[in-house]
Order: structure tokens, then sequence, then C-alpha cells
């Protein structure tokens, strides 16, 4: 007899070597067919690997052109914020070579201003047997498709890598657009119907933020009214005064109202700025004209919507033109001089902003 | 003999808001651009209440020519970095100002001109920022404050 405690010892040793020994008879009968067969006539064994295309894989996306805080309108070649490449390749399983082509969608705001499709550019980088194939020059996307890295096709485990550019339009609106992006791999080589061919759909990977943006120019300037008598009143000198013209850009794409300052006129002595009249004249037949100002020293602490009615909410590309006349008043002689300036803020704004 | 002031600028405003009693660094950016077919030459100063939160990465410097005024081409620019130290001591309230771009004309003439504009800044100092305690704390609290009962039972056996 054996003992109860004896018994739950021996039954898993001889579990475990029963295992065993069909392990081995299993393993031994395996070894022994194909001893036999290589000692017996060649066999040849028919089989058919099929070309396949993995899917596609797209890393680094969207594609954000929107810096920190935004970009200008009128600006070129704005890379892709970040990282500045997309990536696409196929999965491991891809035994083919295969090319890769893409398109896009203009970028839209929510209420219908858009960037032209055109105005993304891509060059990129094919990686494809080893070597690294650059495409420097900048290609423009549209809705069709474009193929990437030329007829030589992408060997399997490659990669291409896209850098992106956005040009922003003078006067573009100040908005968030947002744009869809399409990415194609195929393959000749892969089985026919689905599989020799894999799409990649972003909706809304194209992405930028357009901030407000103020172009000022004056030109006729500086502002100059000759040699004068004391007590007198004189105009500027012509086209140094007589007019000059403050120029909104047509990259702005803001209204803007238009303000003048200036300082006291320094020499041998002290002439209070507001002895110099600035009008709102469009032409020398308009002049005297009731709508004019005094120089003066500070800005108002308030929107007045520009110094003259024509000042305020100007559009881009706009010119506005004033007239200057001096009262000289009983100084001593001598050459005098002083700053004006002329600031240009969005319509509405507090011109001083203190 | 005239000539021109020009300068252009993106964005047109900032706004930050901050909780009141963190400090706070922030770093922001503007576009200046020339538009205008001669290169400029561009000073920064910043104005107003929030001048003393502000450092500019640089307060002059030049442009390059652009495509003209009347153009649709693309402007040259710089960007300007814009930094925002913001101590935590400050209270609840509201600071503005101007970050000023100015393209003074260096000929000399009787009244010399300059054309000028400005970024407006509004920086919001918030409510009390939420202190956040950690969960761990939490954790450490309430085995404190079960081995303090232990104890206390412990010796009263």
């Amino acid at each position: 007899m054996v003992s109860k405690e004896k018994r739950t010892i021996l039954f898993p040793l001889i579990l475990f070597s029963v295992i065993i020994f069909t392990i081995f008879v299993v393993f031994h009968s395996m070894t022994s067919v194909i001893g036999q067969s290589e000692r017996g006539e060649n066999t040849t064994v028919n089989i058919t690997i099929r070309g396949y295309l993995d899917n596609i894989i797209v890393k680094e996306f969207p594609v954000n052109f929107t810096v920190d805080i935004g970009l200008a309108p009128g600006t070129d070649n704005n890379p892709k914020w970040g990282i500045p490449y997309l990536n696409i390749s196929t999965g491991k399983n891809t035994n083919v070579k295969w090319n890769v082509s893409m398109n896009a969608s203009s970028m839209t705001d929510s209420i219908g201003h858009f960037i032209p499709v055109k105005e993304i550019k891509v060059n990129y980088s094919c990686f494809t047997d080893g070597s690294q194939i650059d495409f420097p020059d900048l290609t423009e996307l549209s809705y069709n498709l474009q193929s990437l890295c030329g007829d030589i096709g992408l060997t399997p485990d490659s990669y291409a890598l896209i850098y992106f550019y956005l040009d922003v339009p003078a006067g573009q609106y100040n908005s968030t657009y947002y744009g869809d992006l399409w990415f194609h791999v195929n393959s000749s080589e892969a089985m026919t119907g689905e599989g020799n061919n894999r799409s990649w759909y972003g909706p809304n990977n194209t992405t930028v933020t357009i901030k407000k943006r103020i172009d000022i120019k004056w030109t006729l300037t500086p502002i100059n009214f000759g040699i004068v008598n004391p007590g007198t009143k004189v105009n500027a000198t012509k086209n140094q005064g007589w007019p000059t013209n403050v120029t909104i850009g047509s990259a702005t794409n803001v209204p803007v109202d238009l303000y003048i300052n200036g300082t006291d006129l320094n020499g041998p002595e002290f002439i209070d700025s507001q002895n110099i009249t600035y009008s709102n004249a469009t032409s020398e037949n308009e002049w005297p004209f009731i709508h004019s100002h005094l120089l003066n020293n500070t800005l108002p602490s308030f929107s007045t919507k520009g110094d003259f009615t024509n000042w305020g909410s100007i559009p881009n590309n706009t010119d506005v033109f004033s007239y200057w006349e001096m009262n000289v008043p009983n100084v001593a002689g001598g050459d005098y001089s002083a700053n004006v300036i002329a600031k240009a803020i969005e319509a509405g704004g507090d011109p001083t902003n203190g | 003999m005239s000539t021109v002031n020009a300068v252009g600028i993106s964005p047109t405003e900032l706004k930050i808001n901050v909780e009141k009693g963190k400090e706070t660094e922030l770093l922001k950016y503007v576009q200046v651009l020339n538009s205008d077919i001669n290169p400029v030459h561009i000073t920064a100063t910043v104005t107003g209440s929030v001048a003393q939160f502000i450092t500019l990465e640089k307060t002059e410097f030049d442009l390059p020519a652009g495509p003209g005024m009347h153009s649709d081409l693309a402007s040259p620019y710089q960007y300007v970095k814009v930094i925002f130290n913001i101590p935590r001591e400050l209270p609840q309230t509201k600071y503005s100002g101007e970050i000023l771009f100015t393209e003074k004309t260096t000929k000399s003439g009787m009244l010399t001109t300059a054309a000028q504009t400005g970024v407006a800044v509004e920086l919001t100092i918030g409510k009390m920022a939420n202190a956040v305690f950690p969960m761990y704390m939490n954790i450490l609290l309430i085995i404190l404050f079960l081995s303090l009962i232990f104890s206390i039972f412990y010796k009263r056996k």
C-alpha cells in the first residue's frame, strides 16, 4: 500500500514523466520523417507569394502653419509649425515598390472666407533603397492628385518626408482656416483590386490662424516751410507738406484710424506746435479748408475715429492726403525743427492705449 | 528731396490673462513687416502700465525693401520676441499699453516725420489660482491620521 502522502508526491511526478515522454516521441517521429525525406527523392514545392501593399501610415499631422499667435497676411513660405514635415510610409508587410501622391482642398473659415489651395506648397525628401533623394523645388498643391517622389517609386520599408509651406495672400481676412488633405499610395506590383492602393483622408488637417495686420507709409515728407518771415502765415513747400500722403497698404486687413501729433519746434527760441495747422484737404483747391487741426503734442486718450471724418475706418489700399500751414511767430531767426508722427491703429481703438 | 516712412505690424493686439498669485513667464511674437520699396529702419518701444512686465528681444532693426504699398506680393519681415515676466504678488487688475513700432526719417527737415503703428497690449490679472493638493499628500495624511488613532487606542489598552 502506498500512503496518502506518497501518492500526492508520486502523481505529479508520473504526470510530468508522461508529458516529457510524449514530447520526445513526437519530436523524434518528426525528425525521422525529415531524415527520410532528405535521403529520398527531391520534391518541388510550388508557392506564389503575392505582392502586398500594407496600410498607409501618416505621421506628424496635422499641418498647422500657425506660429504661436498667428501669421500676418501678405507673407510667403510660412513653414509647418513644430515638426516641419509630415511622414508617409506603409506597413512593415509591404513587399513591393510603391508610389505616393497627394491632394488638398482650399482652406476655409466658418464664415466663408478662404485661402486657395494653390497657396499651400510642398517639397519633399524620399528615402528609398537606403538612400535619400531630395526634391527641393516647391510644388503647388491642388485638388487634383500630385505625384511625389518621382517615378522611381519607394521600396518596401521606405518613407517620404513632405515639407509644407503656406503663402498668405495680402489682405487675407483675420480668421482661423481649415482644409483637408489626402494621401494615396499604390503599387503596380501588388495584387489588383483593393490591395494595390491605399488612401488616407485627413479632414481639417491643414490649419492656420491669420492675424490682423496694419501697414502705413508716409510720403512727401519731411514737412518744410522754407525760409519765412516772422509774423506771416505760410504753406509748406510743394511736395514737402503741400501735400503729404499717408498710404494704408494693400496687405492691411482691418480698417484703420489715422492720427497725427508732434513736438514743439526747437531752435534759437521755442515755437509752440499749435502754430502749425494740418488739413484733410484732398487737393490744393480745397485749401483753405474748414476741416483742419492744430498740431498737438499728444494724441487723444480715447477713440475719436481718426483726426478727421475721412481719417476713420480707412480701408486698405487707400491714400490719405494732408496739407500743412504755419503761423510764424515773432521769434529769433534761425533753423527750427520738430518731430511729427502719423499713427495708424485699428479702427475704434484708443490712440494712446495707455 | 522727399523721404519715405513705412512700417507694418501683425498682430495689432495682444491680450494676456494670468491668474493672480502665479509667477508667469510668457513668450509672444510680433511680426514687423515692410511693404515699401525702400529698406526701413525700425525702432520699438513699450508704453503704458504694462511696460514694466515686458522685455523686447530687440528694439532696433532693419528690414529690406518690400514689394510696394499697393502690391499684393509678400513683404519681408522679422519676428520680435515679446517676453512677459509677471510676478506673483500683483493684485487682481488690468494693465495696458502699447508696443510701438516707428520708422523715422533720418533726413533733416523742419518737421521730421515718422510713421508709427502699435500693438495694443492688455494684461489681466485674474482670480487667485486654485492650489491643487497632490493625491499622494492625501494618502500620507490618511495614513498619519489612522496611525495616530491606532496609537492612542493601543496606549489606552
